[in-house]
Parts: structure tokens; C-alpha cells; sequence
């Protein structure tokens, strides 16, 4: 994960183009912070396997 | 046996006192009315207080035309639950901008069908995102053990009014803690019952996948009874259980005798500081629980909660965060900007997980009855504190209170709150957790705890 | 003989915990502190059957250091007999691995602490099945 370490500013910029949240100055450098907090705390979710099998646990009725 | 004009009293002896004739609704309800008066300085619990509301209730109650098993017991609610009449906060400033609520959420009209009073909405961590119970708009609220420190969140009104004595009685909502956090900080005995339980119509939302609501009261039997009123299938929320209540109340006292009782280890004894595993400890010596069970992959669990409220809370604030950035809570958001530019592979991952996780948990639960926990890492930091050490590492407050309290929420399990206190220390509380619906059999251990004296509740 | 005397078990479960922490950083001094100091001591990896204490720190010491045992604890079972003697087995899976983990530990009083005396850990295999005449 080191090695490949995503850029999260450009990560931030961008990403919030693509949903049109514009982000203004002053909000963005905790933003990016916020995002690299996220991608922290996701990794053990990120490292588990699953099998193919493993449908998401809510189920939708029509 | 209080008085139930007292500050102490539950809503249990209210009830009894106002349905035995021993006391008038309207002097209980004017008493909780003064005692927030004097109070709120010190607390900030309330943000919301409907007092003619609640006198012109009495006196109806008083004239005989309402009764029920919390007949006279004034209560107060999170505002993020709808009162008719005003704008449902949810703890934000942009809300209040907002339509009024044309009438009450369920569950306050279902309290009010069993004879309790609405007194007020009070104070919470913006639209729910938290778990301090600090606001900027509305300020913090305090603890009443000792109001320079916080009451956790986000239902921390909920907590301070509660553990003050303003109120024996008060709702909150728990997505990943916010019903179990306050309760550990402020000492009070808190009840997040089964996901889709309890009817979330009527209220502001935050995360569909995981919002709970459920009350905090200062006695098992004032949780059994609040409980017991609310239950029951409600056609406004396509989440609620069309399972009939199974009342609680009256098997309240019926002892833990063949309850198979073990302590959540690996994930659940570490990261935390001692006084958070000696609580455990202390309840399960209590329990006669020796045995030690393991909830796999919790951290997982934990990580997908946080994946699934960052990503489902940022949407539905999207287009407030675009247009009204500015009326946020600087600390909810930055968070909810985050949560809205995560991967969505990183969702959908986290549901799928979800139904891993559960099935591993609810084998436990085949094998045991309950499971006991830490509710948090650590005893109420100081208002305003942003880092605590946690088993010698330096952690923000704000990310971590939860850690104990996410893994299980995040699977719906019915938890009950039960507070322990060493002496000269600030309260600390436990989780008893049970399997689905098992809401029964953790009301009976908190209520066999609070009978041994280990899990007590006394107004600050 | 007792079995699961309440202040024995949260011991045994204490000794546990410290030695899965060990495990989890390769702190090799607290592994190696935690099996008892004698040549009765016995240690089978996955790969490797250890006798006598001298054995089995000399693997721990011929171990990368960067070794650390990632792995999710699936079950815990700790029994305990009378005041001195406990027994803690769990089941494991291994990040990044398929089969299924077992571990064994014997666990001892002794004046320095609560030491491990023979300790096992294994994959599941393919079970044998007899066929009955």
C-alpha cells in the first residue's frame, strides 16, 4: 500500500469536479485529511477476501 | 422510593405516584419545567423547550383523559425527532430553515399514548455525524458528572438532561454509537434495541443502513416500560418489523438463571484504556462469565460501518453541502465532503462484509446468550479535547469513541448500556448485547446488575 | 481438580491476549518470555517440531524480523484446571490464506508467571475417513 499511496489532493480535486461539489479554499486541506483518515481506517475492510458467493447484505423485494 | 417531584425520581415512581392519585401530572411536569430552568446553564441539554405544550398535557392527564403505564412522566427527545410545530433541527443551523413538522415523530406520539409528557427537544452533535455531543451552533453539552467535560454524542442532550435530572426519561438515535456513547459517559442506562425495531417515522435520518432510535433513563425498569410503549409495526417507515412487540417489562426481574453470558475478546479487550476493561470485568464477575468469545473480524466490521456512514451520510447531504457549505458544523463538514468523493467499490464491498460478519456473529450467539463489551474506549474526555490516549497511542477523540459501540450496530444487535462508576472516577459504561429481538433477555441482565448494586444510575 | 475457577480463566485468557499481541508485532522477547524456560518445553509449528526451550528461540531468533503473524482470531477457548494449569486453543485464519488455523497452547503457573509448556499450531487438512466394515 506504500508504495502505491494515492495522491489525495489530486484524489480531492477531481473527484469533486466529477460530483460537482466545488470545495472552497479553505475547506479543502481538511477535506484531503478527511479522505486520508478514511482510506486509513478502510483497510482492514479493504484487506479481507470474499467469496464470489457473497451477496450485499440488504435485499431488495420489488 | 422518590419523590416524584424529585429529581430523582424514575419514570417508573411517577407513574405509580401519578396513577395511584399521590401526585398531579401538572406538579410533576412544573417541577421538571423549573428543574430545567436551573439546570441549563450548566448542561445546554435543550434546545427546545414546549412548556404550554406540555402543561396543557398534564392538565388533560390530570382532568382524566389519558392513561397508560407512563402516565404524568415528562420526557424529551433528540431534535432530530419531528415535534409538530417546529423545524426538526437535527442539530444543524440549515434546518431550521426548513418546514415545521406537521406532527410529532412516532415514537413521541406513542410515549404520549402511554401517558408521557413531551417537555422539549434537546441538544445533538449536527445531524448526527458525531460523537461528542459538541455543537457550534448550539453549543456543547455538558456532562453533569462534570460539566468541563463532554457528554459524548451525538444524542448528548440526551445524556445531560437525563443524568442531570432535568427529566427521568429521554430519546436519542444511535447510528454507530451516538444512544450507547452518552450513556457510558454520562452513567446512564441506555437501550439501542434491534435494527427496524422501533419506527423511525417522524424523524431526520442520517444513515438508513444503520439508524436506531431508542431512549436513556436512569433505571432498567424506566427502559423496559419506555420500550414496550413504542413497540409495534408503523406503516410510515419500510423499515420497521412487522413482528409483534414482545414485552419486557414484566419479565424484568426474572434473574439471569440460564443465560449463557461471555465477554467479547480479541478486538473488544484492546485498544482501549483500563478503565474500560475493568467495567467489563467488573460485570462480568458480577455474571459469573468466564467464558471469552470472539466476534471475527471485528476490525473489518468496524472499518465497513465507518466506509458505509461516511459514504450514505455525505449523500444525503450533497446538495446542502453545495449550496449552504458555510451553515455547516466545521467539524461534521469536511467529514461529510470526504465521505462524498470515497470509492463506491468501497461500499458495496462493506455490505457484502456485512452479511459475512453477521452470519459469523449470530453462529456466536447460537452458543451464547450474551456478550459483553466495552460501550467506549475511554471515560468522558474534557469539551473540546481532539486527541486521547488509548492503550498508549495518541487517537482523535472524534474517530475513536465509537470503536467499541460501531462492530455491533453495524449488524443491528440489540444492545443495553449499563453504567459502572468506581469511586472518585467519572462513569464508565457496558455493553450487553443479544442476538436479534433478544431485547428480553439484556433488559434482564441490566436489571439483575442494577439489582446487585454493580450498574447504578443516580442524578448528578 | 476445579474447572474454571473464574480469577484462573481471566489469567489464562490475560496470558493468551499478551502472547496474540506478541504474535501480531514479532516482538520476539515477549514470545520467547512467555514459553517456559526448560528442555520439557515443546513447540510443533506448521513447519517444525521444537523440543526444549533452546529451540525454539533459537526459530524465533532465525525468524525475519519482519515476519508478523497478520491473522483474524475466529474462536477462543480457554479451560482451566485447579489454580496452576489452563489450556487456551483457538482457530485462526491467516490474512491472505484459505485453510483454516488451529492453535494449541498448555499453559503453567510458575514463580515468573503463567508459562507456555507445549504448544501446537496447525492447518486443516483433508480429513481421514474410515469406512465402516
Amino acid at each position: 500500500m506504500a508504495d502505491d499511496k494515492p495522491d489525495i489532493a489530486r484524489w480531492v480535486d477531481e473527484e469533486a469536479k466529477a460530483i460537482g461539489l466545488p470545495i472552497a479554499p479553505e475547506y479543502r486541506a481538511n477535506v484531503i485529511l478527511n479522505v486520508e483518515r478514511s482510506l486509513a481506517i478502510a483497510q482492514p475492510l479493504l484487506a479481507v477476501e470474499l467469496e464470489d458467493e457473497l451477496t450485499p447484505a440488504p435485499v431488495f423485494r420489488p | 422510593m422518590s419523590d416524584p417531584l424529585s429529581k430523582a425520581a424514575t419514570a417508573a415512581e411517577i407513574a405509580r405516584a401519578v396513577a395511584g392519585g399521590k401526585a398531579k401530572a401538572s406538579a410533576v411536569v412544573e417541577a421538571a419545567l423549573t428543574r430545567i430552568d436551573v439546570t441549563e446553564p450548566t448542561v445546554n441539554a435543550f434546545t427546545d423547550i414546549v412548556a404550554e405544550r406540555a402543561r396543557k398535557r398534564a392538565a388533560e392527564i390530570d382532568a382524566g383523559r389519558h392513561r397508560g403505564p407512563l402516565m404524568g412522566v415528562p420526557f424529551a427527545v433528540k431534535n432530530l425527532f419531528d415535534i409538530e410545530g417546529l423545524p426538526t433541527r437535527a442539530g444543524s443551523k440549515i434546518n431550521v430553515d426548513g418546514p415545521k413538522a406537521r406532527r410529532d415523530g412516532a415514537l413521541v406520539r406513542r410515549l404520549e399514548a402511554a401517558g408521557a409528557v413531551l417537555v422539549g427537544g434537546l441538544n445533538m452533535g449536527e445531524y448526527a455525524y458525531d460523537f461528542t455531543g459538541e455543537n457550534a451552533h448550539y453549543g456543547p453539552s455538558r456532562n453533569p458528572h462534570d460539566p468541563t467535560r463532554m457528554t459524548g454524542g451525538s444524542s448528548g442532550g440526551s445524556g445531560a438532561a437525563v443524568a442531570s435530572g432535568e427529566v427521568p426519561l429521554a430519546l436519542g438515535s444511535d447510528t454507530n454509537g451516538s444512544i450507547r456513547v452518552p450513556s457510558s459517559l454520562c452513567g446512564l442506562f441506555g437501550l439501542k434495541p434491534t435494527y427496524g425495531r422501533l419506527s423511525r417515522a417522524g424523524s431526520f435520518p442520517f444513515v438508513d443502513a444503520f439508524d436506531h432510535l431508542g431512549p436513556l433513563a436512569r433505571s432498567t425498569e424506566d427502559l423496559a416500560l419506555s420500550f414496550d410503549a413504542m413497540q409495534g409495526w408503523d406503516p410510515d417507515d419500510p423499515v420497521c418489523t412487522d413482528r409483534d412487540p414482545e414485552p419486557t417489562a414484566l419479565s424484568l426481574g426474572e434473574g439471569i438463571d440460564g443465560l449463557r453470558i461471555a465477554v467479547a475478546g480479541d478486538y473488544f479487550a484492546r485498544g482501549g484504556e483500563p478503565e474500560a476493561f475493568e467495567a467489563v470485568a467488573t460485570v462480568a464477575k458480577a455474571l459469573g462469565a468466564t467464558r471469552t468469545v470472539i466476534l471475527p473480524q471485528a476490525a473489518a466490521a468496524r472499518s465497513a460501518a465507518y466506509v458505509i456512514t461516511a459514504m450514505e451520510g455525505a449523500q444525503l447531504h450533497l446538495p446542502r453541502l453545495r449550496t449552504r457549505p458555510q451553515d455547516f458544523d466545521p467539524e461534521t463538514r469536511e467529514r461529510f465532503m470526504a465521505g462524498a468523493l470515497l470509492p463506491g467499490s468501497w461500499y458495496v464491498k462493506a455490505q457484502r462484509f456485512r452479511r459475512h460478519y453477521r452470519a459469523n456473529v449470530l453462529k456466536v450467539f447460537d452458543e451464547v446468550d450474551i456478550v459483553l463489551a466495552p460501550a467506549t474506549p475511554a471515560s468522558a474526555p474534557k469539551i473540546g479535547q481532539a486527541m486521547m490516549k488509548l492503550d498508549g497511542v495518541e487517537l482523535s477523540v472524534r474517530a475513536n469513541l465509537g470503536v467499541f459501540t460501531q462492530p455491533i450496530s453495524f449488524i443491528g444487535l440489540p444492545v443495553v448500556a449499563v453504567p459502572t462508576r468506581q469511586p472518585g472516577a467519572m462513569p464508565i459504561g457496558v455493553q450487553v448485547i443479544a442476538r436479534p429481538y433478544n431485547e428480553q433477555a439484556a433488559l434482564r441482565v441490566a436489571a439483575h446488575l442494577e439489582k446487585q448494586g454493580v450498574c447504578v444510575a443516580t442524578p448528578a | 481438580m476445579e474447572i474454571n475457577i473464574p480469577s484462573v480463566v481471566a489469567e489464562v485468557t490475560a496470558a493468551f491476549n499478551r502472547y496474540e499481541k506478541a504474535l501480531n508485532s514479532n516482538d520476539v522477547a515477549t514470545l520467547d518470555e512467555l514459553f517456559w524456560q526448560s528442555p520439557h518445553t515443546l513447540r510443533y509449528g506448521v513447519g517444525e517440531q521444537l523440543y526444549g526451550y533452546d529451540q525454539i528461540a533459537a526459530f524465533r531468533s532465525g525468524r525475519d524480523p519482519g515476519f508478523v503473524v497478520s491473522r483474524d482470531l475466529l474462536k477462543l477457548w480457554v479451560v482451566t484446571y485447579g489454580h496452576d494449569f489452563g489450556t487456551a486453543n483457538c482457530e485462526f485464519r491467516r490474512h491472505g490464506q484459505n485453510k483454516l488455523g488451529r492453535q494449541s497452547h498448555t499453559w503453567m503457573r510458575t514463580p515468573e508467571g503463567w508459562r507456555i509448556v507445549a504448544a501446537h499450531v496447525s492447518l486443516l487438512g483433508e480429513a481421514t475417513v474410515m469406512k465402516k466394515p
